[in-house]
């Protein structure tokens, strides 16, 4: 009995297993969307970070260059190369986080395309595949006059 | 499912090739090679282009964020 109706029970087994990869890959790609979510919203506080940063050392560039100034008037010179320095690396660490930002959105936007598709898949094209296997499951046990129990 | 999630579709992928291969075992009429046609091909390759999608992408946010992190 078992033998005859394997490809029954094989399409049973297969149209559950169908069932479970759609869910599965719902979760992946829920979970590739947040990751997206994640990476920007880490980049903007890294951003954020550095721009403050950079207030902070340009008002203390600012601070020596007056010092150094008064300085000057006096006859000495203190120089504000160290300050300098501290506002250029805040300044190409910011430059560097826009460029990954702008990489983000590029990679993202082609991402979308694709992922797109993949929900479509998921939610529309799987559930009538799934359907479509279990009217060939109800066509073969028709012919032999069979019904096996199904949820 | 606890990887990247590139990764975890692919296992995901390989395990409903695998469950249509042993469904195919037992399954072999003309309805058979018209649902692997209509269902099952374009199904496998839509989840493969996603999941190359998939991984470039996660490729691209590993790196960003490694390579912000001063």
């Amino acid at each position: 009995m078992a033998d005859i109706h394997a490809d029954i029970e094989a399409l049973e087994d297969f149209a559950g297993a169908l069932t479970r990869y759609r869910h599965a890959q719902r979760e992946v790609a829920e979970r590739g969307d947040y990751q997206i979510a994640v990476t920007r919203a880490a980049l903007e506080e890294k951003a954020g970070q550095w721009r403050s940063l950079l207030a902070r050392r340009q008002a203390d560039l600012a601070d020596c260059q007056r010092a150094a100034a008064m300085d000057a008037e006096g006859g000495g010179h203190a120089g504000c190369h160290a300050e300098a320095a501290a506002v250029r690396e805040a300044e190409e660490r910011l430059e560097s986080i826009r460029r990954w930002q702008e990489r983000v959105e590029d990679g993202a936007s082609a991402f979308q395309g694709p992922s797109s598709r993949f929900r479509n898949v998921l939610d529309v094209d799987l559930p009538r595949t799934e359907q479509h296997l279990l009217a060939l499951i109800d066509g073969l046990e028709a012919a032999r006059g069979v019904r096996a129990a199904r949820p | 499912m606890t990887g990247r999630p590139d990764e975890d579709g692919e296992l995901l992928l390989a395990g409903i090739a695998a469950a249509w291969s042993k469904t195919l075992q037992h399954w072999h009429d003309d309805m058979s090679s018209q649902f692997d046609r209509s269902h099952w091909a374009p199904l496998a390759d839509e989840s493969r282009s996603y999941l190359w999608a998939l991984g470039e992408c996660m490729e691209l946010l590993a790196a960003a964020e490694r390579e912000t992190e001063y």
